[in-house]
């Protein structure tokens, strides 16, 4: 004969305070699981995209940089509303159809200076929003447009002139994960970004001041 | 009838949920090192990016080195003109053994090598570029100088020189692969298996590598390039004093539109501007420029004030000096005597007349003619053709009196002095271009306390002066005689001094024509193919 008795104690059922109180840790514990893994989640993207941000940041002031050291004027304007930097460098390939461009020969200008092509090509770093609402960060070359940096509504692209031969350009954007959301233009100066170039060609004698 | 043993359930769900915990973890780690990984990458490649950069600067720098260099060698100032009779410069000096590699003439082919260990630098004596830095990555650089067709300057027969210098810096990290994002790789168009510049395939034992390459235009720059250079300092000392600028290309100068390259400049810490009139910049090598009120700047445009330029004074300047050595052609010649009284030396077409003398002393109303070309009859020639004249004087110039050197209309001239000069009486009377009065100080050998061996060129005549005068072992002093004296041309000096009312009238055209005195960069250009 096999004996129920011993079995019973262990499947006996939980009194009604203790599953209440089991629930209660379950469901605080949960809880605080889901926090965690919420602010995790959270810091985790806003850590990604600050990454990202500091590439880009570090991308655009390397393009920039540059086109800048081989500018031969440099002036800025606006477009949508934000700075755009525009560089004038020499046209220094031969147009070509597929292929790798070939630089063209150097001609003597004038007593100090000499000339690839007839006219410079304008290079441009401006912001611009896409149809679909995003904004990316452009450089056109004569027109045509590259994008160097996505999702850059943030971004802020400020070139201030140090002097005749020197630009300094400075890249800042907001940080997205802040407990307060009012606070976070503030926080753009943490991130700002920047160099100070040396335009390696000397400029004209009566340029277009840069104005920020 | 059996129960299922609670236990073993219990045991079970304890290990999936520790399964499960870990594998989350594991996951956020896996994600957060990719992250930070990729950043690593990105960091370290483009650190390898900027230093392809520098070491490309670098052989862009030892490039021009290279080219200043034949500047040091004696001699080799103007021997002859070219076939279209333009009085022209002489090539720097040039080894004839080089070789012929290319379809331009290449000068220089030079690898500078630069390592970095974490024990500070190490200089390669082939390059000779010491570095200092962390790590143990290998920069390296080629250097090409050559002369393409185009860069002959057409009117002084001048050659140009490009200089290209490819920059390249190993990647860490292996053969990886190119972190970031594709705009990363547009931007930065790392090697790994292949050069992107030339296709070749880069050797085994070689790693990736970051490789930049600028191309720079290098222009001959001459004595005549800066209208008032004092190696050690400048003195103006009179507020009336106006230095402005024209192009004689464009015209003669006009007093009521002058041009604002006038510039004023030192290798010294001092510049007394003496409020003077300056169209143009004052410019010290670390030190100030007093009574500068009405220094301008080079940009007529800038407003409200020219005051709110902020380069029309700079500190930052700094121009190597080249002595001037005798000619090589007048080296074995005897110097003859002194000219002493009423002369004339006959210019020539092509060839210069070759005159060495040990000094020059007139007084009275005697004169130095140096005639141009004459007809048979011995009248001159008009329009007046192009003649030279060189002369070389191992003493002292010294002029008092009415005395006066006169050029014929044409007539080019180079003096070259050894002594001191003192340019009065009636001065020098040049009908042509400021360029056709070249007036040379030849080297001079310190004294034997080691101090340097300055000596003096005076300008004091009556009706200005128009010429250009490069001496930077001399003391240069201007000298008023109480009316408008003007003076058209260039001047370098070890000092420069000028007292009395007097305007000197910069004539950009003389940028071009005299002895070259060095080398710059005119053009950079970073080739981002």
């Amino acid at each position: 004969m096999i004996s129920l008795r011993l079995n019973k104690a262990p499947l006996a059922g939980m009194t009604l305070p203790e599953i209440t109180m089991s629930t209660a840790v379950v469901a605080v514990m949960m809880a605080a699981l889901l926090v965690g893994i919420s602010t995790l989640s959270r810091s985790f993207a806003a850590s990604k995209e600050h990454v990202k941000s500091q590439l880009e940041q570090a991308r655009v002031i390397d393009y920039a940089s540059r086109d800048l050291r081989r500018a031969l004027n440099v002036t800025v304007d606006s477009y949508q509303g934000a700075a755009r930097l525009n560089i004038e460098i020499p046209d220094f390939y031969e147009p070509v159809v597929g292929g790798t461009p070939k630089p063209r020969q150097p001609v003597i200008q004038s007593s100090s200076s000499v000339s690839y092509g007839t006219a410079p090509v304008v290079v441009q770093y401006y912001k611009k929003t896409q149809t679909d609402g995003h904004t990316d960060l452009i450089r056109a070359v004569g027109g045509v447009e590259t994008v160097i940096a996505t999702e850059v509504e943030d971004f802020q692209l400020t070139p201030t002139p140090e002097s005749r031969q020197a630009v300094t350009l400075s890249v800042s954007f907001k940080s997205r994960f802040q407990a307060l959301k009012s606070a976070q233009e503030s926080t753009r100066a943490g991130t700002t970004a920047f160099t100070t170039v040396m335009l390696r060609n000397k400029r004209p004698s009566t340029p277009t001041p840069v104005t920020p | 009838m059996k129960t299922p043993s609670t236990r073993q359930r219990t045991t079970a769900s304890a290990l999936l949920v520790a399964l499960i915990s870990v594998g989350i973890l594991m996951a956020l780690g896996a994600t957060s090192f990719t992250v930070i990984n990729n950043k690593y990458r990105v960091v370290h490649q483009a650190a390898s990016w900027q230093e392809a950069l520098l070491s490309a600067d670098a052989g862009i720098e030892v490039g021009v080195a290279e080219i200043r260099k034949r500047l040091k060698k004696n001699g080799d100032p103007f021997r002859s003109v070219t076939s279209n009779g333009e009085w022209t410069n002489s090539e720097p000096y040039v080894d004839p053994s080089e070789p012929d590699v290319t379809k331009y003439r290449v000068h220089e082919r030079t690898r500078a090598v630069i390592l970095r260990d974490s024990g500070g630098s190490v200089l390669d004596l082939t390059g000779g570029v010491v570095y200092s830095a962390e790590g143990k990555l290998k920069s390296t650089v080629d250097v090409t100088i050559d002369e393409p067709p185009g860069l002959i300057d057409s009117r002084t027969g001048e050659q140009w020189y490009r200089v290209v210098a490819t920059g390249v810096c190993g990647l860490p990290g292996g053969r990886g692969f190119v972190a970031g994002e594709k705009a990363d790789g547009r931007l930065r168009k790392f090697d790994f298996l292949f050069d992107h510049f030339t296709r070749a395939a880069i050797p085994a034992t070689d790693g990736p590598r970051a490789t930049r390459r600028i191309e720079a235009i290098v222009a001959p720059q001459t004595a005549g390039r800066d209208p008032l250079f004092g190696v050690k300092s400048i003195d103006l000392n009179n507020l009336n004093i106006v230095v402005d600028s024209f192009d004689s290309a464009d015209g003669p100068y006009d007093p009521l539109n002058p041009r604002w390259n006038g510039n004023i400049s030192t290798n010294g810490p001092l510049i007394n501007a003496g409020n003077a009139q300056i169209y143009g910049t004052a410019s010290t090598h670390g030190g100030d420029v007093i009574n500068n009120a009405n220094v301008r700047g080079n940009d007529p445009n800038f407003q409200p004030s020219y005051l709110d330029n902020p380069d029309r004074i700079r500190d930052d300047f700094y121009r190597d000096v080249v002595p001037i050595s005798e000619p090589d052609d007048t080296v074995s010649l005897p110097a003859g005597d002194a000219i002493g009284g009423s002369t004339t030396i006959n210019a020539s077409a092509g060839d210069p007349t070759q005159v060495k003398v040990s000094g020059i002393d007139l007084k009275g109303k005697e004169v130095l003619r140096i005639r141009g070309a004459v007809d048979s009859n011995g009248d001159l020639i008009s329009p007046a053709p192009a003649t030279y004249a060189q002369i070389v004087i191992t003493g002292n110039i010294a002029m008092a009196g009415q005395a006066q050197i006169v050029l014929d209309p044409g007539v080019y001239v180079r003096i070259f002095v050894g002594g001191d000069t003192n340019i009065a009486g009636q001065g020098v009377a040049n009908p042509n271009s400021p360029l056709n009065f070249q007036l040379y100080g030849l080297d001079r050998p310190p004294l034997s306390d080691g101090t340097p061996n300055i000596g003096t060129i005076k300008i004091a005549g009556n009706g200005g002066f128009r010429g250009v005068v490069y001496a930077p072992n001399y003391d240069i002093e201007m000298k008023g005689g109480g009316n408008a004296d003007t003076i058209f041309g260039a001047f370098t000096g070890y000092t420069i001094r000028m007292t009395g009312v007097q305007s000197v009238h910069y004539d950009e055209q003389l940028a071009k024509g005299s002895l070259i005195t060095g080398y710059n960069i005119v053009s950079w250009f970073e080739d981002e193919r």
